[in-house]
């Protein structure tokens, strides 16, 4: 009754292509420095690139981590994710994470600052959910400065799901829009996101996007690859 | 071993096992929350093994003092000569001074494996797929030809007549629940009963544990398998890292993880076709060689290693002959290993005459691999290739894994299923698991379109839905709404509902009334313009996931 990808969507469920995430990505090369970002996020980051040995912090958008967990893991990266909540395994793979080099250690709790220290030495990218709503302050506060210069250390990336006024680039979610649903008809199909990012530096930055997610035909991954290159070739 | 359908999971006793070894310390925060897979293969296997096989090759008899050497030293020796004081190891000098009329043989392993062929071909027609782990030991499925043949005593009777009484050698079988507790039932004879295999292990000096870890052990002052398995494995795995460990899963009985060629896991495979066809020994096994080492490098660049290989030939009158070659101890094959393997193959086809005429066509495929981390680095080069990458992550997580306990480094596979939770599966970091997941892009009818809620709440939690006139919205046997969704309560705050979509019907695992599930799912987008997805159950209401 409701595998929806067999039936023609609604007036108000149409969705336009997925936006560039798959596309912008074919396109960059990787640099050492860093990992490229699809256009719409890439205004974000100074650089337009995810970069090596930063921490950031993303602060109530967990598809926002999803999106920059791809980035890395779709350019060969190794990702791992320490605390709860996990991030939605089925979003992750949709949204092109790769799930055999994503390991996930919910068990950390309070020690999660060694685990991640740990995880650091092989990893590119370290998602950490700080357990409770600990202010990350005092204590707190060294650890991740500790963190901070591990990552630094060993060209690995820190993502904090909070806030930390010192992380490199700061994400917050002003507002969301989801799209799909009326009284009853249609689906969850396509959120609308305005991001907001802070950057600390000598001048600090600030950046404004709108970052739109859409229905993704589930695919495997070649398949997604020809189909990007599809669209590609359509647009020019 | 092959086929995913031999494969039968213990979960209960696997988890609670598991359960046990988590450290106090570490937080239960979710507790039975991840239900990590059970996916560990308990199978019956059956051993056959001929005791002192070298020297029976070599045309020795048990009841007459000889002995096989190999670089002045006794490799094997016949009860006789045993009795009469010579052991394996011994300088042959030694040897001969305790026993004059030792009879002695030169060791040629091509010999062995060609003699043990006609061993091999016997036990087949009794039991499917016998797998050689080394001339004079081979392996089997047990569970098939156990019931076809009326039970596990009465295979073993038959094997063992067959092969005494049509070759002359003597034999001893064994079975029991995997691979490296079914050699050391053979080694002295015996079936262990399903479930039993830990028990008998516990008895057994350590030095079964061969070259991997029994010296260390020995000096530790542990003496029986059951001494090492009473150690947490935890420790095991921090201290002495994952070679161990490994040995010590297998010494308390646990089937060792392999995981048998997953849909979507490709076989790593060369062949070559041999033009002219070789007919010699010596050209075979030089050929035999390149293509070994040729296959390994494979696998390492890939951060693999291989625990059973398959050798296929096709000769030049079409005949095509194939053998599994396997390691019983969850120690991967090294070069070195699977090099002599292949070669001891290809020359016991040639000269038993097996086939009759040259080789135009070898492969081997390493169908079992398993993330060979840390085991097999190569002294040069591969530095910062996948190969040294996967390493190098490989000893971070099996540290963290000695830390948090076994359960506490997950991997997320996505399977079939209707809802986000049901979708994942939970396997422990290397569980061995290797390439893709299984293609989630298989029709599961019912299932939520994608994307999928980006948090996701692994066990529900409590939420309501309610009525404009604040009445919970009701769910009625024909899975109907009693009114239109427009307040969402979830954790002390409410939100008013703009839009809604569904209710999608689920009924779940009615066949088995513990899990069954019935009711509905919906998908609501607040005011504030989050969404989310919720279900019914138990005439209220639970949030699955939040797309945020």
């Amino acid at each position: 009754m409701f595998d929806t990808r067999s039936v023609v969507p609604t007036a108000s469920a149409v969705a336009p292509l997925p936006d560039d995430v798959h596309r912008g990505d074919l396109l960059t090369a990787v640099s050492p420095a860093g990992f490229p970002l699809s256009s719409s996020l890439a205004g974000l980051f100074p650089g337009g690139e995810l970069r090596r040995g930063s921490v950031l912090c993303v602060a109530n958008s967990t598809f926002l981590t999803i999106a920059l967990l791809a980035a890395v893991s779709r350019h060969g990266g190794w990702c791992a994710e320490v605390g709860v909540p996990l991030v939605g395994t089925a979003a992750a793979a949709e949204l092109g994470v790769e799930l055999e080099r994503f390991v996930r250690l919910p068990r950390a709790g309070d020690r999660w600052p060694e685990v991640t220290a740990a995880l650091l030495e092989g990893f590119d990218l370290v998602v950490v959910h700080p357990p409770g709503r600990t202010a990350t302050t005092g204590r707190t506060a060294t650890t991740l400065r500790r963190l901070a210069a591990r990552a630094r250390e060993r060209s690995a990336i820190v993502m904090i799901t909070g806030e930390w006024g010192e992380a490199a680039v700061r994400l917050t979610v002003r507002s969301r829009w989801w799209s799909g649903p009326g009284r009853g008809e249609g689906y969850v199909c396509r959120g609308e996101f305005d991001v907001v990012a802070r950057g600390r530096g000598v001048v600090g930055f600030t950046a404004a996007t709108r970052w739109r997610i859409a229905e993704h035909p589930i695919v495997s991954n070649g398949d997604r690859l020809q189909q990007a290159i599809l669209r590609v070739g359509e647009a020019s | 071993m092959g086929a995913g359908n031999r494969m039968t999971s213990s979960a209960a006793s696997t988890s609670a096992g598991k359960k046990k070894q988590v450290p106090p310390s570490a937080p239960s925060s979710l507790p039975g929350e991840l239900r990590v897979s059970s996916t560990f293969p308990t199978e019956r296997v059956l051993a056959v093994w001929c005791p002192d096989w070298p020297v029976l090759a070599a045309g020795g008899e048990p009841g007459v003092a000889s002995a096989v050497i190999e670089k002045g030293r006794i490799f094997v020796c016949t009860p006789a000569a045993r009795a009469a004081g010579v052991r394996r190891g011994q300088r042959l000098r030694d040897a001969q001074a305790r026993c004059p009329w030792l009879r002695l043989y030169p060791r040629d392993p091509m010999r062995d494996n060609r003699l043990f062929e006609a061993v091999v071909a016997c036990v087949a027609e009794v039991v499917a797929d016998p797998e050689v782990v080394y001339p004079g030991l081979l392996v089997a499925p047990a569970r098939g030809a156990a019931r076809y043949h009326g039970g596990e005593l009465p295979l073993t009777r038959i094997i063992i007549e067959r092969v005494t009484g049509r070759l002359g050698y003597p034999v001893r079988c064994g079975i029991s629940d995997g691979f490296f507790s079914a050699v050391q039932a053979a080694y002295s004879g015996r079936i262990v009963p399903v479930g039993e295999s830990a028990a008998f292990l516990a008895e057994l000096p350590v030095s079964r544990l061969g070259d991997g870890g029994a010296a260390v052990l020995t000096r530790l002052g542990l003496r029986t398998l059951g001494d090492f398995a009473a150690l947490p494995r935890n420790v095991v795995a921090s201290r002495w890292g994952e070679q161990l460990a490994l040995a010590h899963d297998l010494a308390s009985g646990k089937p060792a993880r392999f995981f048998p060629a997953a849909k979507g896991m490709s076989a790593v495979t060369v062949e070559r076709d041999l033009d002219p066809p070789i007919d010699r020994v010596d050209g075979a096994s030089f050929v035999a060689r390149s293509l070994a080492e040729e296959l390994h490098g494979m696998l390492r660049r890939r951060g693999l290693g291989c625990t059973r290989v398959v050798v296929e030939a096709r000769a030049e009158d079409g005949a095509v002959r194939s053998r599994v070659w396997r390691s019983v101890d969850a120690r991967v094959l090294s070069v070195a290993a699977m090099v002599d393997r292949v070669r001891w193959q290809v020359a016991g086809w040639l000269e038993s005459g097996e086939l009759r005429s040259g080789l135009v066509w070898l492969r081997l495929v390493a169908d079992e691999t398993v993330l060979d981390a840390g085991r097999q680095l190569s002294l040069w080069g591969e530095r910062g290739g996948e190969g040294d990458r996967r390493s190098r992550i490989s000893q971070v997580l099996s540290r963290l894994e000695g830390m948090l306990g076994p359960d506490g480094v997950l991997v997320g596979v996505l399977g079939g299923g209707r809802d986000p939770i049901s979708r994942v599966r939970w396997l422990p970091w290397n569980s061995g698991i290797e390439g893709k997941s299984p293609d989630f892009a298989d029709p599961w009818p019912g299932s939520l379109p994608s994307p999928s809620p980006s948090t996701v709440w692994d066990p529900p939690r409590r939420a309501v839905v309610s009525t404009a006139a604040g009445e919970v919205v009701r769910v009625d046997g024909r899975l109907r709404l009693s009114g239109s969704p427009q307040w969402f309560s979830f954790e002390g705050e409410s939100f008013p509902v703009t839009a809604w979509a569904g209710p999608w019907p689920f009924d779940e695992r009615w066949w088995d009334a513990g899990s069954a599930r019935r009711g509905v799912r919906l998908q609501l987008v607040t005011a504030d313009g989050m969404a989310w997805l919720v279900s019914s159950r138990n005439g209220g209401w639970v949030a699955e996931g939040r797309y945020d």
